[in-house]
């Protein structure tokens, strides 16, 4: 039992490590990033003249991918080894072939030739001051050198001094390139002076900054610049990063803000879909082919049938608008999870909690009636099924009274069929329920980590997945011990 | 079983009612005691915002006993150093806040009540160079800029944050640099740890007043035209202002703008001539609170030596300390209305009571309710918790629905009745005919592709009505829009007949048009790409492709989704386009859609390609031409070229409908108002002057 519980912990961060590298590689795969998501106004794509200016403008993203490790290879770093020719190849195919290849294509070359700068500078300097290039040639060139040698600043107050002193140097070295950028405009004399002078700066700066590394180097990089080294190394220590539009805001607590709202909607309903099953199931089962029957079959047939995005707009305009709940003056709300802030602020904890209740009834009105209704007719079939067991027709036999028969002999043993199936519901608490979230406007996980899939928030999206994970890994190893104590006949050696 | 004796049995039963009235007793107690220290927690709060009233009401006192003579030099400009009575001021003063809106207020008039309004979705950040719509317009409420629009005047200037502007002769050179004199009573809020929701511990300097000074002007500009800076808004206002040559602050309430000259070949002579927009975008100049973004939180400075003249025009390390700001989850007010805060569900914005015109803000307080998706903002405003909302085309039969329901009517007598305002948006929906492509580049075709679409049917049957046609690329009202000029006819043998004429014939027989090009005979088929989640332009577009096909063309529907839409346009991959542009305000520059300079180049505004030589030269002299007349004949020749040359079908542009509550005040078209406004021309309601009526 030991050695099992060792084995399966020491799987466990293999596992997970596993997970993440392949969610990670997903994500980072799939089309778009952060940065594709554009400004046109979402729902009616209008585009106001002026702000679309800066559409398509290459330095446009620079930063923030920068800032989020974005402009790194995914798992290896081979960017070092690329040899003279590919890299006047390529710079040929963005000079001179733009519209031969598709744009999506010259895009993603012109992104990636820029992120890849940063190892070929020598390379680039090269194919800039040879006197045979031609000045498109040498300009192009010139803009990548100088893409590859702007450096991002240490952000933040509290930097060290040697911080401070790269700051320093890092803000003149930027202005200083900026300033020598070849422009398609400038003449040849003046191209030749600002090429040279890069060239100058190059020889001045080449060691500090790194830009030609030997073989260890290169093997360092090619391990350790990448992005998963980047994430990976920040997850050990057990940060999941800031949110993508507030560095301010961390994963874990903007997760923390909004378990309760997920909690509750996850929770609640789940009790109350359990009481409410075993009821109607053991009503259905007892009469069995009578009216009961028949007619809690057929509604519970109809409430299984209606999809949850008919039945809650139906709550809201059909029941919320306009209506108070039934016997009092208390006007039905009809979205969030509690009343706004400053009013909830000054209700005492009764007011709190009656405020939070009315809230959320038709929000888990709208969660439970499904799943009530599919776990009910479960039910019936389990009692059904203990019902027809020897040791209840022995039960009866000896003369145990109604009452104790239906809740000892066969209330326990149907239990666990309809445990098991409403606890597999659990998984969906990382998940939430986007759906009623949506449309009642309560701000809970589902509209959290859908919100990120769009805005491709990857944080969020990752730490939505190891945690998800993580959960699952302990759950399955939690009821596999469970099993243990259970059912002796299972042993885990 | 043994019995256990009666009293015994009474005992217990005594002692758990007992157990439980107690509980019961204790929980009520508790409750009460709850509830009297939340009273005491809010007097507490009243008592608090009590005293920071009387403590400003103390220092508003002191001040002017303190700098007398300030107060005077305030009033009088002629009286402040640096001001010269012989220039003019640029700045005139506007009657409508003198005289007409105290009127319309009445004797009694006190700024009451709350302006409750929904946004939809939550904005990233509250960056003041963030270009999310919304964020723009809370950080124009909340600042304030050189000067403003006379009220429902496109195109002129009152005295806003300065007092005076001066047009003075440059010393270097033969043209005018503008001198701006700033008020001295304008002052910063202070941040409070509030509007970060406690994440971030203030160094005590952000906790005081500062002023609003000729610095904070320059640091906007130098923000602006740091070439490290990305952040959107940011590189879309530097294209507006990077004729601005240099900016020099002479004292703490005095600047120097100065553009950079265009010159211009007249009757062989070269003269120097100020961009048009140069006096308005001086006007329109805004300032950036240094006290604020040039610090980290803690109270130390960013760029710990910043003496030299260029430091935030030149620094990397400073523009990405900037977009990464601390602060970009608040705005940091200096104008009518302070920004409370902004937490998940809502943005709140409190007037400010000193702020130097008492007219700019009428209602005590702003709240704008965050909400996901447009029902739930519908649900609000019929419950009544929202002030006004926009009804959609698609939403009329519901607002009719609604309309004859007992819950309305309830409302009525309630004093809650909904009236409605309709107006013109500032916006045109048109097909965009890539000029690239082997259709789409003769002229005849183009005007016979908008012949074959009927666009009155469009807005009578998609759009309930809700729109009107329009001839060119300016909004329908302004003054540069020519009126005289008659839209195509809907006029489909016309439009056979012109397609002919350009030999698309239907050769084969099979019902599409075809045409020789290169030897190859090529059939009349292209897709027409539009944004497929607006239902609007679905239908629009499902409509076009039918009309087409009765003159032999086969158009194909290509309905994607916004990032693919923005890429499409940007690298002009496409033979049709169905989009909208929302217009800027006036003067007018037609050179970002229309010079042929975008024509070729990817990510351009001119995704069509169109060029034309006299349009060039007419966006060339209006970038300096001055005379009213002049301007208004180069915008009606330019409207005419466009209109012969139909590089778009001008679909309509769309009606919007007002919807608010009755106890709304002062909703009106400053346009329709000429008895109020003599010359008014701005066509939509302008919320800064509704008032509350209780």
């Amino acid at each position: 039992m030991t050695g099992y519980l060792l084995r399966r912990l020491l799987l466990l961060p293999l596992t997970l490590f596993c997970i993440i590298l392949v969610n990670f590689v997903i994500i980072n795969l799939a089309p778009g990033d952060p940065t594709t998501v554009t400004e046109v106004t979402e729902g009616r794509a209008e585009k106001k003249e002026g702000s679309s200016q800066i559409f398509g403008s290459d330095l446009r993203y620079l930063q923030f991918r920068e800032y989020f490790g974005l402009t790194l290879p995914i798992l290896f770093n081979t960017w070092p080894w690329i040899s003279q020719n590919t890299i006047h190849q390529q710079l040929e195919t963005l000079e001179y072939r733009q519209k031969e290849i598709p744009f999506k294509e010259y895009d993603a070359l012109r992104i990636q030739f820029g992120d890849q700068a940063k190892y070929v500078m020598p390379k680039l300097l090269k194919i800039m001051t040879d006197k045979e290039e031609n000045k498109k040639m040498q300009n192009g060139a010139a803009r990548f050198f100088i893409r590859g040698a702007t450096r991002q600043a240490y952000l933040g107050p509290s930097l060290s001094e040697e911080q401070k002193a790269a700051n320093r140097k890092i803000a003149k070295d930027n202005q200083f390139l900026l300033e020598n950028m070849p422009l398609a405009a400038d003449s040849q004399e003046v191209t030749e002076k600002k090429i040279a002078s890069l060239q100058n700066w190059f020889e001045e700066n080449n060691s500090f900054y790194q830009f030609s590394p030997d073989t260890l180097k290169k093997i360092e990089i090619f391990f350790f610049d990448t992005r998963f080294f980047r994430y990976f190394s920040r997850v050990l220590t057990l940060d999941f990063g800031t949110l993508r539009e507030d560095p301010n805001k961390t994963v874990l607590s903007e997760v923390a803000k909004r378990i309760k709202y997920s909690l509750t909607l996850t929770m609640v309903p789940m009790v109350v879909t359990f009481i409410l099953c075993i009821i109607i199931g053991f009503t259905m089962a007892l009469y069995q082919y009578q009216w009961p029957d028949y007619s809690l079959n057929l509604l519970c047939l109809i409430l299984y049938a209606i999809p949850i995005f008919v039945v809650a707009p139906f709550l809201i305009e059909n029941v919320a608008l306009n209506h108070t709940f039934p016997f009092t003056h208390i006007p039905i709300p009809i979205s969030g999870f509690t009343s706004p802030e400053p009013i909830y602020e000054l209700m005492t904890s009764k007011e709190r909690i009656l405020d939070i209740i009315s809230h959320i009834a038709l929000p888990i009105l709208a969660i439970t009636y499904g799943s009530f209704a599919a776990q009910s007719r479960l039910a019936r079939t389990a009692v059904l099924e203990v019902m027809r067991h020897d040791f209840v027709r022995t039960a009866r036999a000896k003369g145990v009274a109604p009452y104790p028969l239906i809740v000892k002999h066969i209330g326990r043993n149907a239990a666990i069929t309809i445990v098991t199936s409403i606890a597999a519901s659990l998984g969906i608490l990382l998940g939430g329920s986007l759906i009623v979230e949506t449309v009642f406007e309560i701000d809970g996980f589902g509209q959290f980590f859908y919100k990120a899939v769009v805005n491709r928030d990857y944080n969020v999206i990752m730490f939505s997945a190891i945690a998800g994970s993580l959960l699952t890994l302990v759950g399955y190893l939690i009821a596999d011990l469970t099993y243990t104590f259970l059912d002796p006949r299972v042993t885990l050696e | 079983m043994n019995r256990e004796p009666l009293s015994l049995y009474l005992i217990r039963i005594f002692g758990m009612i007992g157990i439980f009235v107690f509980l019961l007793l204790l929980y009520w107690s508790s409750n009460l005691i709850e509830k009297d220290l939340n009273g005491i927690r809010s007097e507490i709060t009243q008592i608090k915002n009590d005293i920071s009233l009387l403590h400003e009401e103390i220092k508003s006192v002191e001040h002017p006993i303190e700098n007398g003579d300030d107060q005077t030099k305030q009033t009088l400009p002629s009286m402040r150093l640096h001001t010269d009575d012989s220039f003019p001021n640029l700045l005139e003063a506007d009657p409508f806040y003198e005289t007409t809106l105290p009127k319309l207020l009445g004797k009694n008039f006190a700024p009451q009540g709350i302006r409750r309004a929904a946004t939809i979705g939550k904005p990233s950040n509250l960056h003041p160079f963030s270009n999310w719509a919304q964020v723009v317009q809370w950080q124009e409420s909340c600042t304030d800029s050189v000067a403003n629009q006379k009220f429902g005047i496109w195109e002129t200037l009152s005295p806003a944050l300065a007092i005076k502007m001066e047009a003075r002769p440059r010393k270097d050179m033969d043209i005018d640099e503008f001198w701006v004199h700033l008020r001295k009573d304008v002052f910063w809020q202070p941040l409070t740890t509030s509007l970060f929701q406690g994440s971030i511990a203030l160094a005590p300097w952000f906790q005081k007043k500062h002023l609003v000074t000729a610095h904070d002007f320059k640091f906007y500009l130098d923000a602006v035209m740091n070439l490290h800076l990305q952040e959107s808004g940011a590189v879309a206002i530097r294209n507006y202002l990077r004729d601005i040559e240099q900016v020099e602050v002479l004292d703490d309430f005095t600047f120097v703008v100065r553009w950079k000259p265009i010159s211009v070949e007249e009757n062989g002579k070269i003269t120097l001539k100020l961009p048009y927009i140069a006096k308005l975008s001086t006007g329109g100049l805004h300032p950036l609170p240094r006290f604020v973004y040039q610090y980290f939180a803690d109270g130390s400075k960013i760029i710990e030596n910043d003496e030299a003249e260029d430091t935030y025009r030149t620094n990397s390390v400073w523009a990405q300390n900037f977009t990464q700001h601390w602060a970009k989850n608040g705005i940091i007010s200096c104008g009518p209305w302070i920004f409370e805060g902004m937490s998940d569900a809502q943005v709140s914005l409190l007037r400010n009571p000193h702020f130097y015109n008492p007219l700019a803000a009428l209602v005590k307080k702003q709240e704008i309710t965050i909400r996901e998706n447009p029902d739930s903002v519908w649900q609000d405003f019929k419950v009544g918790t929202l002030d006004t909302f926009n009804l959609q085309p698609e939403q009329f039969i519901e607002w009719k629905d609604f309309q004859n329901s007992s819950a309305y009517h309830r409302q009525q007598s309630d004093g809650l009745a909904i009236k409605r305002l309709d107006y013109l948006a500032r916006s045109f929906t048109y097909i965009g005919w890539n000029q690239a492509t082997p259709y789409f580049q003769n002229k005849k075709v183009r005007q016979a592709m908008t012949m074959a679409i009927d666009r009155k049917r469009i807005i009578d049957d998609i759009l309930n009505g809700m729109g009107v046609e329009i001839t060119g690329p300016f909004a329908i009202n302004s003054p540069s829009y020519d009126r005289s000029i008659q839209p195509y006819p809907y006029d489909p043998e016309r439009a056979k007949q012109l397609l002919e004429e350009e030999g698309w014939f239907d050769t084969n027989g099979d019902g599409i048009r075809d045409k020789i090009i290169n030897g190859k005979s090529v059939p009349f088929r292209f897709s027409l790409t539009y944004y497929v989640k607006n239902p609007t332009s679905d239908s629009i577009c499902n409509y076009v492709a039918t009309a087409l096909k009765q003159i032999g063309v086969i158009c194909d529907l290509n309905g994607v989704d916004i990032s693919d839409l923005a890429q499409m346009f940007d690298a002009k991959s496409f033979d049709a386009i169905s989009l909208i542009w929302v217009h800027g305000a006036p003067p007018e520059d037609p050179r970002q859609l229309w010079h042929s300079s975008g024509a070729q180049e990817k990510g351009s505004s001119n995704a069509i390609g169109f060029a034309n030589e006299e349009v060039d030269e007419i966006i060339e002299t209006l970038r300096y031409e001055s005379n009213p007349q002049t301007r208004k004949k180069l915008y009606y020749r330019f409207h005419e070229i466009i209109h012969e040359e139909a590089p778009y079908t001008f679909l309509y542009t769309p009606k919007t409908a007002l919807l608010y509550r009755e106890y709304l005040q002062n909703v009106f078209i400053p346009a329709e108002r000429q008895d109020l406004i003599p010359g008014a021309n701005v066509d939509q309601p302008e919320p800064q002057i509704w008032w509350i009526r209780k």
